[in-house]
């Protein structure tokens, strides 16, 4: 099934290949709001109850699945390009999410996560 | 986790080669229906999920649950892209080891209920020990298969903190069988899995540490040269400090010694001292000093003045020629003359002589022999095909390989400046680009300039004059004539039937019994069964025919003698064909009741004579001459010299002058494949015009030969020993030849004389008359009534 002359020669696989983490990660952005911070994960087609958000410290984990709920009985893929399955992302900011207020909001694709600091604004 | 969770039932997708072991990516290729099937299944769910397991036979296409390892991972589809000719290609990801527990259907896709199986976490020092052990070993074999590998590998390595990871990682790069792959994901727990890596890991380390030492050994080699020398340096420079010579120095003066011994002109041994200082000079591992040597060494080895004494002795010398060879006076006569030329002036120089003639007839044993009478030593070189001028007159030392020309060598393996040299196929000679050997002959023959002789090795004159040359060929045409201008031609012609008799009597015979170890009293060949086989058996102008038949007669009388038998033996003409099979070549006769037009003619060939006949036939007006049978030009142009003759003169020949206005005319000479030229068939084209226009046959018992020219004058030609022969052979009892070569009857054998007629003519008048005796009757008829008139 597997083109085996790919290793014959080869001890070492090139690192890209050979590192693959069992999950993927989202790519996120972090904004300073006046207030708090915003982080922003490209998340598209996630199912809010597949979702699930941590923070213990200064780390905010975000993980899930992304399921393929499209697919109908009778089709087949042609090709496939989105990775499905588990997906975990860590983050960590520079402030004590232990008493920070999180809210979720999902938007267009994106899930928006807004963490508002009690006690702090911004000057 | 419970019990339940722990189950899935998912697709199977079957994997040859190859193993997938968790957290790896893995680019995989599916084809089969099976394996089509079941990733499309995969792709159908949500998750995009299945399980690869590897198969155990890879030859097996359309593999069944028992052809599975029961231990497989479970993987995700990452990414996927179907090819044009329905193969889907796709990045599948392990996740978890698991073992599958039950198969739930085989079609269209395999499906098994699987248990996930992951390694429990284990934490002991022997885990970290192998742990380390194995980044350690990892680093090691990356550094020997990829020196230039990239520092992000090996921080990935050490970046893998849990050790089964590692394990796979390192598993899955190594080029392991699929049995050790598979083995190592069957692990049961993490400490076996990573023993059992670490001895893959230990062997593979072997099996580059070989291959790393096998790159370097060729790099070894040459320092081993480097440090030979060094130590050759040291060992000379300490045989000097203790005053001893080196073995160079040694073979120097060896040949200081042999110098000094060497009886050599003066000019050459100016050069030898000139040489040798330089080869003192030279290490001895340079390439010139084996050059120099050699050089030296040929010098030395020249006769620069040795040479034997000539045996004077001209009835001992007679004695020898004769008892070599049979007849060949005008040959042995020209030795004889020189030794007399030697016995009042012994410098004289030494003829530079060309024996000419059909092969077979003795040229080279004549030279032998000819060394052997005159007490000489015999040297051959064979001429033919040689085609670079190099060759005979050597290289200049400069080249690589240099070496002197054959002459040199001849010279030089004679060991004396006078032997009889015999340069063999000198009519053969080649000439390219690189030169004409004919024109350094010119030079090696010439006795102005011979006795200075250049080698281009040698660069130093030696003197070729007292060389007795003799060169040998088969025909004198393709010799260049500067060439054959300084050679003095003896043509040794083809033998007729009664002297080939005679040298089997006394030659082929008594060597071929020596040859087979027949006592000369059990083997007798009858006169007339050796005449058969000279006749039936060989066509040549010489007798190595002869010879091989002879031998092979004697060769089956001596198996009979093997066998058992007793008897003396004694070969008669009928038992010839059961000793050497059928005759090969029936009598050349004469053809009988030659029609009109046909006459016989006269060849010379190579190999001795031949008879030709020349057919003319009339042809419907307008058509004029027409030649065939692969005529040369000369022949050609001879053939319409004849026929204008006859034209001209067709009144007085007794041919109505009409006739050859009315109608053409149509040459034809067989055998139509042999190419034929020269001009001494006119005589027979004219007879054989005239007998066409006349209608009148030509005697049968006659054969023609000679030039013929406009005005009807008959010239000499060649060869007419050969000639007269075939004839005599073919049964014709009467010659007609030209005036000019009347004398040369005086080469023939006695009984030939006798036995045959000639008639010498001098104008083509005569060649009809005594060709075709009727027209001649009719002609003086003519030119009676034209007197008449």
């Amino acid at each position: 099934m597997r083109n085996r002359s790919r290793r014959a020669s080869i001890f070492f696989l090139p690192p890209a290949e050979a590192q693959g983490e069992c999950a993927w990660r989202p790519p996120a952005d972090v904004y300073r709001t006046r207030d708090g911070w915003l982080v922003k994960f490209d998340l598209a087609g996630v199912r809010p109850q597949d979702l699930t958000l941590a923070a213990s410290g200064r780390r905010l984990t975000l993980s899930g699945v992304r399921r393929d709920w499209v697919v109908e009985e009778g089709w087949s893929h042609y090709s496939m390009e989105i990775s499905y399955c588990d997906f975990e992302r860590s983050l960590e900011l520079p402030c004590d999410l232990e008493r920070a207020e999180i809210a979720l909001e999902s938007r267009d694709g994106m899930l928006l996560v807004s963490v508002r600091v009690r006690g702090e604004a911004r000057e | 986790m419970s019990e339940v969770e722990n189950i899935e039932v998912l697709p199977v997708l079957p994997i040859k080669n190859d193993v997938l072991f968790p957290y790896l990516l893995m680019p995989l290729t599916a084809g089969r229906p099976v394996s089509l099937a079941a990733v499309d299944a995969a792709l159908a769910g949500e998750n995009k999920e299945l399980i690869v397991v590897t198969q155990r036979d890879a030859a097996v296409d359309e593999p069944g649950p028992d052809n599975l390892y029961s231990i497989g991972t479970k993987a995700v589809i990452k990414r996927m892209a179907r090819r044009p000719d329905g193969l889907v290609e796709m990045i599948a990801q392990g996740v978890e080891r698991v073992v599958l527990v039950r198969f739930e259907q085989s079609a269209p896709y395999l499906r098994a209920r699987a248990r996930l199986a992951p390694l429990p976490e284990e934490q002991s020092a022997e885990v970290e020990a192998l742990r380390r052990a194995i980044l350690e070993l990892a680093g090691r074999a990356m550094a020997l298969a990829q020196p230039q590998a990239s520092p992000e590998l090996g921080q990935l390595l050490m970046g893998a903190e849990d050790p089964l990871r590692l394990v796979y990682l390192i598993g899955s790069m190594l080029s392991l069988e699929v049995e050790k792959e598979q083995a190592l994901l069957e692990a049961g727990t993490r400490l076996d899995a990573l023993r059992l890596l670490h001895a893959y890991l230990t062997s593979e380390l072997q099996i580059l540490e070989l291959r790393s030492q096998i790159n370097t050994q060729a790099q070894s080699e040459m320092s081993k040269q480097q440090r030979d020398y060094l130590l050759r340096q040291q060992m000379r420079a300490i045989q000097q400090e203790l005053g001893e010579q080196n073995p160079e120095q040694a073979e120097a003066e060896l040949l200081r010694q042999r110098l000094a011994e060497a009886d050599l002109p003066d000019e050459v041994r100016r050069e030898a001292e000139r040489e040798l200082a330089r080869l003192e000079k030279l290490p001895p591992a340079a390439p010139d000093y084996h050059i120099a040597r050699g050089y030296i060494d040929l010098i030395l080895e020249l006769p620069w003045r040795r040479s034997t004494e000539d045996q004077l002795d001209i009835a001992r010398a007679r004695a020898v020629l004769d008892e070599d060879h049979f007849d060949l006076k005008e040959v042995k006569e020209r030795i004889l003359e020189h030794l007399g030329v030697l016995k009042l002036n012994p410098t004289a120089n030494a003829p530079i002589l060309c024996f000419a003639g059909p092969p077979g007839v003795g040229k080279t044993s004549l030279g032998q022999s000819i060394a052997r009478a005159l007490g000489r030593k015999f040297e051959r070189l064979s001429l033919g095909g040689l085609h670079d001028e190099a060759e005979l007159r050597g290289h200049r030392r400069t080249y690589i390989g240099a070496m002197t020309g054959r002459i040199i060598q001849a010279v030089r393996r004679a060991g004396v400046n006078n032997p009889v040299l015999m340069l063999d196929e000198v009519d053969k000679l080649g000439r390219d680009f690189r030169g004409d050997p004919a024109a350094a002959l010119l030079e090696i023959l010439d006795p102005a300039q011979n006795s200075t002789f250049r080698d281009n090795y040698l660069d130093l004159p030696f003197d070729l004059s007292k060389v007795f040359f003799i060169a040998t060929a088969n025909t004198l045409d393709t010799i260049p004539q500067p060439l054959l201008d300084r050679m003095e031609v003896l043509r040794l012609a083809g033998y007729s039937e009664e002297e080939k008799v005679e040298i089997a009597r006394r030659y082929l015979i008594p060597r071929q019994l020596r040859e087979t170890g027949l006592a000369a009293e059990s083997f007798t060949l009858t006169d007339e069964a050796l005449r058969r086989v000279t006749s039936g058996y060989t066509r040549e102008a010489g007798v190595r025919q002869l010879e091989r038949a002879i031998g092979r007669l004697a060769r089956r009388v001596a198996l009979r003698f093997a066998e058992g038998q007793t008897e003396p033996v004694t070969v008669r003409p009928e038992d010839l064909p059961d000793l050497l099979g059928p005759e090969r070549f029936s009598l050349e006769t004469a053809r009988k009741n030659l029609p009109a037009g046909v006459a016989t003619g006269l060849a010379w060939t190579e190999a001795g004579g031949d008879v030709l006949y020349i057919e003319a036939t009339l042809l419907p007006a307008g058509r004029g001459l027409l030649l065939t049978g692969q005529l040369g030009e000369v022949m050609q142009e001879s053939a319409k010299a004849a026929q204008s003759y006859v034209w001209s003169h067709a009144a007085e020949l007794g041919i109505d002058p009409q006739l050859p206005r009315r109608s053409g005319i149509h040459v034809h000479v067989p055998a139509g494949a042999i190419p034929k030229d020269g001009p001494s068939a006119g005589v027979t084209m004219a007879t054989a015009l005239a007998s066409v226009y006349s209608g009148l046959p030509v005697r049968q018992d006659t054969a023609m030969t000679g030039e013929i020219t406009l005005t009807g004058l008959v010239l000499p030609i060649g060869g007419v020993k050969e000639k007269v022969l075939a004839a005599r052979r073919a049964g014709i009892t009467q010659v007609i030849l030209p005036k000019g070569n009347e004398k040369d009857l005086r080469e023939l054998p006695e009984n030939v004389r006798a036995e045959m007629k000639f008639v010498i003519a001098e104008r083509i008048e005569e060649v009809l008359a005594a060709a075709i005796p009727q027209l001649a009757e009719r002609s003086a008829f003519a030119g009676a009534l034209g007197e008449g008139r």
